[in-house]
């Protein structure tokens, strides 16, 4: 886990409206490269809308963010560069259904990044090996649990050899007993030193693995810090209150 | 044991209950005859329906039915006046046909297997039905006191059908799925081609009334020998063909090139004008070929997006501008196709190995487009009094075919510009649709054969059969548009969202992703709308071609050479309806197993 000083991610007064209601009010922070930043909060807090916005599957209105040295603009060809270099992982794993597990991996690699075929599926295959379901390969989607789901939905990020991942609420429309095996698959992609940025409720998995823990609420961040100094000693009125209905 | 110990799971399974008692007369009390109102029901409808069925054989038997007409005049009603001494044309483009779709079985690896208890349900239901027919036969033939033989034999082949059929269901292994349903297929096939070699139909003699007679060896024989050749060359490509997914490919291919060559080569036997092709279309198609491959491999470098769509643009105003002058055709359809390649450039560039193969299917394309564009511009050597060489079923199935093939990109196109969110393409497309639909489809092909010519540019002509093509596809595209932009609707917001999120274009979003799901998602929708295209292409006949039904419906009522058929319309239509049914019920079944096969993958 070794964090740089590099800055991957830099976000300055980030605001966001959906008609009036202001999802976001000014979201300023910076993610260093290899840090995992764990964002937790109540729902409608606007965690989702912040990350959704660093792949500008969002469009914030006020405000700059720069991902990797590229500032995010309506300018077409820039979101795909920086789409390409950043993977995300959704709550609902969104595979491509009429796809088999193996395709979902390599579609975008062979269209996208231009790989011939056999280079494409080799390393599609040690994707699905470093997520633990070589032998689902052949399968569709469909026929696979919602864990085994999420790791291959891992797996695809992983294929477009991403800067940066994004994970949003990946357990949460998950069954309690497959939550573990995806979060190992994450545990062991955060020890591999990659930037990620996970919205999430697993406490646990903030207080083990996060180097640091944003806590959102009305669309700002409300308190951030380590994960000691966060589940320890929180400062603010808002965040204790919410450690202590979920803890 | 005390009285708080319970059970919390027990290791021996408890037997399944009795089965509850079944058969017909259990059957029929449950189904039929469970309450007042369903007896009533049943007896009411039974009635009808046995009213009509004893109406229907009755007319189909009856004395003085000339169903030597349509036998008579089978040729006319598939081939129209193609003329007889090249018959073999048409059957060699049968066979082609066959062998292509054998092999496309084979390949494919279709072909379920079905087990004894199907196929003996099947087998059960067509006996009854038969030997329920061939009764109110018999009955109509006594009544009329004429010789209840050929009744009497179907109820017999009903019977034995049936009970041959009761036979497999039995036993506790039929329900076992063992039976190749191709092989079934085959076997069910068998029985109409060897039929023909048994049966004797109604024929007219010269000089007025009918007989019995066997069918004409020029029509069993060859379809004996195309049922050999089916069943023959699946056997062939199933047992020789390994790793089935290299063939997939060329056989699309194949197929895709089979219809052009089928029609335009073998059916219409093009004289090729030799002066014309070296002093014209050589030097044009080498020019595009070479120019355009050049410039194709230099547009499809992924570091160059920009040039793929400035080149693409200027190459679509060099095609607009290409209307001003006078050129030949060609010049026209290839600038359209070199404006279409360079857009879709950025999409297909990568490394050196996809430039290549890009600028190589750019001269494969050209030279295919060349070459087809010389055998339209060559005269046919068939020469028939309608004018065409296609005619009767052999002009509505190449109008449903290529009508299809038409519709269809441009169907996909319209659904895309409707749902897309560029305003200018949604308008189009809106208006088209709304346009297209709104009127019958027989306005529109009058408006092709009486309004069009004047709105054509000078020097070019279309043929009539090329003008009830575009009519029909045209007409067909609408409709469809509007079912694949429900299968776009269907599609969740998270798909496009994974899509983007892996930074794919959307071109690629829309190919890879978006449209198959959506085109899975309709098939029923499109199958039913094929169905319809089909049907319509009987509409041709308003604008004066001989389709299939013109011809039962017309030309073999006004018929007095050498037969005296005039008035006969009724055997003929009946005959119609028959074959457009199969066909048609056909494709419907066929749907089905594709929508199958398709949704392995889906949830």
């Amino acid at each position: 886990m070794a964090v740089s000083d590099k800055d991957i991610i830099v976000c300055e007064g980030v605001k966001k409206w959906f008609g009036d209601f202001q999802a976001l009010k000014g979201v300023t922070t910076t993610v260093k490269e290899g840090e995992v930043v764990v964002i937790i909060g109540p729902s409608g807090s606007g965690k989702s809308t912040f990350i959704r916005c660093i792949n500008r599957l969002e469009q914030h209105q006020e405000g700059v963010i720069v991902v990797d040295g590229v500032e995010m603009t309506n300018d077409v060809r820039n979101i795909e560069k920086i789409r390409s270099e950043v993977g995300m992982v959704f709550q609902q794993f969104n595979l491509f259904p009429h796809l088999t597990v193996l395709d979902n991996i390599t579609l975008a690699p062979l269209w996208v990044r231009k790989r011939t075929k056999t280079d494409a599926q080799e390393r599609g295959m040690q994707l699905l090996n470093r997520v633990g379901i070589p032998e689902q390969a052949e399968k569709y989607p469909g026929q696979l649990s919602g864990g085994q789901q999420q790791r291959v939905a891992i797996a695809r990020a992983l294929a477009m050899e991403p800067r940066i991942m994004l994970f949003d609420e990946p357990t949460s429309a998950l069954d309690p007993e497959m939550i573990k095996e995806v979060l190992d698959a994450m545990k062991e992609l955060a020890r591999s030193g990659m930037t990620m940025i996970v919205v999430t409720h697993e406490m646990g998995f903030a207080r083990e693995v996060a180097d640091r823990v944003l806590f959102f609420d009305y669309g700002t961040i409300v308190e951030e810090g380590t994960p000691e100094h966060f589940f320890t000693n929180p400062q603010h009125d808002r965040t204790k209150l919410f450690l202590s209905q979920i803890l | 044991m005390s009285d708080d110990t319970f059970v919390v799971h027990t290791e021996e399974a408890e037997l399944p209950p009795e089965p509850p008692p079944h058969g017909p007369m259990v059957w029929a009390r449950t189904n039929l005859f469970s309450s007042v109102t369903n007896t009533i029901l049943s007896v009411v409808f039974g009635g009808i329906t046995l009213l009509f069925f004893w109406n229907m054989v009755g007319f189909i038997i009856g004395e003085d039915r000339r169903w030597d007409a349509v036998t008579a005049n089978m040729r006319l009603l598939m081939v129209q006046a193609y003329p007889q001494e090249q018959s073999v044309r048409i059957w060699l483009s049968l066979a082609i046909i066959l062998v292509l779709a054998m092999a496309t079985l084979a390949v494919w690896g279709a072909g379920t297997r079905l087990s004894r208890y199907a196929v003996g349900t099947t087998l059960m239901t067509a006996g009854a039905f038969l030997s329920f027919l061939s009764l109110i036969a018999t009955l109509h033939l006594v009544l009329d006191s004429r010789t209840a033989v050929w009744g009497l034999g179907g109820l017999v082949v009903g019977l034995v059908l049936a009970g041959v059929g009761y036979q497999m269901r039995q036993g506790e292994e039929s329900k076992v799925p063992q039976i190749p349903s191709l092989m079934v297929t085959a076997v069910a096939l068998a029985v109409p081609i060897a039929a023909f070699w048994v049966i004797q139909v109604p024929t007219p003699i010269l000089g007025g009334g009918q007989e019995l007679a066997p069918v004409a060896l020029s029509t069993k024989l060859p379809l004996t020998i195309l049922y050999l050749i089916a069943v023959v060359s699946y056997l062939v490509a199933d047992r020789t063909i390994g790793e089935q997914e290299r063939f997939r490919g060329p056989l699309v291919a194949l197929w895709v090139l089979s219809f052009p060559v089928i029609v335009m080569v073998i059916l219409r036997d093009p004289i090729i004008p030799y002066d014309l092709v070296t002093s014209t279309y050589l030097p044009i198609g080498a020019a595009f070929a070479i120019v355009g491959a050049v410039v194709m491999w230099f547009v499809a470098d992924p570091t160059k997006k920009e040039a793929g769509l400035g080149v693409g643009a200027l190459i679509f105003v060099l095609f607009l501008l290409s209307w001003a002058i006078s050129v030949v055709m060609v010049v026209r359809i290839l600038l359209l196709m070199g404006a279409l390649f360079a857009l879709s450039a950025p999409t297909f560039a990568g490394e050196q190995r996809a430039r290549l193969r890009y600028a190589g299917v750019w001269f494969v394309s050209v030279v295919l487009v060349t070459y087809f564009v010389v055998l339209v511009v060559a005269e046919s050597s068939i020469r028939s009094e309608s004018g065409s060489f296609l005619g009767g079923l052999m002009l509505t199935f190449p109008l449903a075919i290529a009508g299809m093939a038409l519709s269809f990109p441009l169907g996909v196109l319209l659904a895309l510009g409707r749902t897309s969110t560029m305003p200018i393409f949604r308008l189009l497309s809106t208006a088209y649709i709304e346009v297209v639909r709104g009127v019958p489809l027989i306005t529109w092909l009058l408006v092709a054969f009486v309004l069009l010519p004047f709105f054509l540019p000078p020097g070019v002509g279309i043929q009539g059969v090329v003008r009830a093509i575009f009519a029909v596809a045209f007409f067909s595209a609408a409709y469809l548009a509007e079912n694949i932009r429900g299968g776009l609707q269907s599609i969740g917001k998270g798909q496009y969202e994974a899509a983007k999120a892996l930074g794919m274009t959307t071109v690629q979003m829309t190919v890879f992703i978006t449209l198959p799901q959506a085109l899975r998602a309709v098939i029923p929708a499109l199958v039913g709308q094929v169905i319809a295209l089909f049907k319509d292409t009987s509409l041709v006949t308003i604008v004066g071609l001989f389709d299939f039904l013109h011809i039962a419906r017309a030309v073999i009522p006004n018929q007095s050479q050498p037969f005296n058929f005039i008035g006969v319309l009724r055997e003929p239509l009946l005959f119609a309806a028959l074959v457009y049914w199969i066909i048609t019920f056909s494709m419907s079944r066929a749907s089905l197993r594709l929508e199958r096969k398709l949704g392995l993958g889906e949830r």
